[in-house]
């Protein structure tokens, strides 16, 4: 069983204020490359972003664009070698976590910030309990004893809706469905009550009706610890319903963060709109194509010298290979990296449309005619 | 769990009776006279080899042991079905036969004079091969690509190609010879035999080379699986799960790494530690081991067959019991597997 802390000096973060002028976490230009055989793998260029209790985060991208690698770098858990950060910073109540020492930063694993996993069928240790897994935690960070950890490891099963939980707390992962299993792994990152649930693809592995069910239970238990979630996605729809603000992401940097609304709304760059256009539309009688984003993402070892979408963007023009182009900003703080964003005809005439656009433009033929 | 058991140790009976059938047709194929071969260079007196013959159920006896006759004054060569049914019915009995050349002794006593020799030795150098397997290849996987790791692979490649005896002899060389000399006889290892009375040294002193070579291969082996074993685990999910949970790397592969590495390994060295209970012929012949090795090794040179027989029989019940804890110690390590009905059924 694990040991509890030796360092009674360590101050528990989670119960100081935030700092004047911080936010709960701040991830500013954070930069962290694979050094490999084959050459620098830019696994994230530049990603920023801040997040305060009680918020939801959408990061939203293809596989490979850097989603995953950003939350392991905030948790700690890139090997470094190969990995290594080569600039920004990760702050956590106004503490640099990229200063803290591996002690340190075990105080802050699972007990400030908690993570869950793409595939709850390999992330629990076949040969423990569910009992003992979840109390693992606990027993570290909070100092319960067994008995303590054992009886609110059955208040978390029941909590997060598995039945009969004094019973299956002596169950062994083989003996849970991959739903089931994935309450559990919810249970185990919320067992030290963390500020932050890091949620790297919660519902992938899951069947589509487990998917909705799985969502449900971590807003829920959202609302009652007041917690901020980052939920990572590939699917827009996973977040089109929970997330307070989106950034979406493409080869190692974010090409577009803004609000959920704005995302969806009021989309501006062309991957983007892309991402939108392939998700399926449910319309019973006319069947339509979906409308994928033609080639792959490009090699983070030898990234094109312009705009990383330029390969791939329909609308792409010369200045799109020649030149990176810088954040635009609107007034809301919605931005977008794309060398036409400030032009809003461009933007309007190629827009995916949504509801609410469909409207506006009823309106605006309606109020003409 | 215990209906598997039982299932498992009704399975021993075929097995059982297998390999005693196989034997005896061998020793009806293999040439040479047992009886003559006792006598060795002498003439035997024509009453003693009839008694000897008799005695072992060479020939056809009636009820006083008298040797039967045919019409011609012949005497009739047991039939090979009827030796065995005899065989059996001996070890139904718990008598395992007599030695043809160790004159009088029953093969009972020669074994049990022997096994407590061969149980040291296997034990000795399943302690080796545990400790130094195991730790070797856990240094290996946790610094992988380290001057450690190299090493351990290097030595192990090296190892698992030598051939037991030969290692055997190499350190007989070094450690009995080559040592002796160079220090003028002040430091040097025993390379013959086990104690005995008068003996020169203490007696564990006596298992150093014998084990090391019995455990040299076999502890190779057991490194190699336990590297390959727990790099694979530490690439498990469950691994990023636990240290997502903040727990130390010491707890992660202490406790989260080294159990499901473990399993494999312990098969392996619970099946390698069966064999090593059957003797190790080589080893314990390179090192005038007083073991059931050897002296099976010796039993089949002078055509000793009950020694043959009583040994085999008594390996093979070994082995298969041996097998069948290594099994059943499976469902404790990994509870995945269960055995017989469980709620999985």
């Amino acid at each position: 069983m694990a040991r509890k802390k030796k360092n009674d000096n360590w101050v528990e973060l989670k119960n100081q204020p935030v700092p004047e002028g911080s936010h709960l976490l701040e991830v500013d230009n954070l930069k962290m490359y694979f050094h490999t055989q084959d050459g620098v793998v830019k696994a994230v260029d530049g990603v920023s972003y801040t997040l305060d209790r009680g918020e939801t985060l959408g990061v939203v991208g293809e596989s490979g664009s850097g989603k995953s690698v950003t939350s392991l770098t905030i948790m700690g858990l890139i090997d470094m070698p190969p990995g290594r950060i080569e600039g920004g910073d990760v702050r956590y109540r106004g503490k640099s976590l990229l200063k803290m020492s591996e002690a340190e930063m075990q105080h802050i694993r699972g007990n400030d910030i908690a993570m869950i996993f793409q595939d709850p069928m390999t992330s629990l240790n076949p040969v423990y309990t569910i009992g003992r897994q979840l109390s693992e935690g606990m027993r570290l960070h909070l100092g319960y004893s067994k008995e303590q950890a054992m009886k609110r490891s059955i208040e978390l099963l029941t909590m997060v809706g598995i039945p009969n939980a004094e019973q299956r707390v002596k169950d062994y992962p083989h003996e849970f469905s991959g739903g089931m299993r994935q309450r559990v792994m919810i249970a185990m990152a919320l067992a030290c009550e963390p500020d932050i649930l890091i949620a790297d693809e919660p519902t992938t592995a899951l069947d589509v009706t487990i998917q909705a069910q799985i969502i449900e239970l971590m807003q829920e238990m959202q609302e009652k610890n007041g917690n901020a979630i980052i939920m990572i996605t590939h699917d827009l729809g996973v977040v089109a319903d929970v997330a307070d603000k989106i950034m979406v992401m493409y080869a190692g940097s974010p090409v577009e963060f803004g609000s959920a609304d704005e995302i969806f709304y009021e989309p501006m760059h062309p991957y983007t709109w892309g991402l939108i256009r392939s998700i399926p539309k449910q319309i019973k009688d006319k069947k339509s194509p979906l409308t994928p984003i033609k080639g792959n993402p490009p090699s983070l070892v030898h990234a094109p010298k312009g705009c990383p979408f330029s390969p791939r963007c329909p609308y792409a023009k010369d200045i799109c290979h020649q030149k990176k182009p810088e954040p635009f900003y609107t007034s809301t703080g919605h931005y977008t990296k794309c060398h036409f964003a400030n032009d809003p005809d461009f933007i309007k005439r190629n827009q995916p449309p949504t509801s609410r656009s469909i409207k506006r433009e009823a309106a605006a033929k309606g109020g003409e005619a | 769990m215990g209906k598997y058991i039982l299932k498992r140790v009704l399975q021993f009976i075929p097995v059982f009776l297998g390999v005693t059938l196989i034997l005896f047709a061998l020793e009806n194929i293999v040439p040479g006279d047992p009886i003559k071969l006792m006598a060795g260079e002498k003439k035997l007196d024509p009453q003693t080899e009839l008694n000897l013959r008799a005695t072992y159920h060479l020939i056809e006896t009636d009820s006083n042991g008298k040797p039967v006759r045919d019409s011609n004054g012949k005497t009739i060569p047991t039939p090979m079905w009827k030796r065995y049914v005899l065989y059996v019915n001996g070890l139904l009995h718990g008598d395992l036969g007599t030695s043809y050349q160790r004159k009088g002794q029953s093969v009972a006593s020669i074994l049990a004079d022997k096994y407590p020799y061969t149980i040291r030795l296997s034990i000795v150098a399943i302690i080796i091969e545990a400790v130094v397997g195991i730790g070797a290849g856990m240094v290996s996987a946790l610094k992988r690509y380290s001057f450690w790791d190299i090493l351990v692979t290097l030595v192990t490649s090296i190892m698992v190609a030598m051939p037991a005896y030969w290692l055997g002899m190499l350190l007989q060389l070094f450690f009995g010879v080559f040592l002796k000399n160079a220090t003028g006889g002040a430091f040097y290892l025993p390379i013959s035999g086990a104690v005995g009375p008068g003996a020169e040294f203490d007696d564990w002193v006596y298992y150093i080379l014998p084990a090391i070579t019995l455990a040299a291969v076999s502890t190779a082996y057991t490194a190699r699986i336990m590297r390959s074993q727990l790099l694979e685990v530490m690439n498990q999910d469950y691994i990023r799960t636990a240290r997502a949970k903040g727990l130390s790397r010491r707890d992660v592969i202490w406790h989260h790494a080294l159990k499901n590495a473990l399993i494999p390994v312990v098969t392996y060295i619970g099946i390698d530690f069966g064999g090593m209970m059957a003797g190790a012929i080589l080893t314990e012949t390179v090192f005038n081991w007083p073991g059931v090795g050897y002296e099976t090794y010796r039993a089949i040179t002078q055509r000793d067959w009950p020694i043959v027989m009583g040994s085999v029989t008594v390996i093979v019940v070994v082995v298969m019991v041996i097998n069948l804890i290594v099994d059943i110690s499976y469902a404790f390590l990994d509870p995945r597997i269960r055995y017989g009905a469980g709620k999985n059924d």
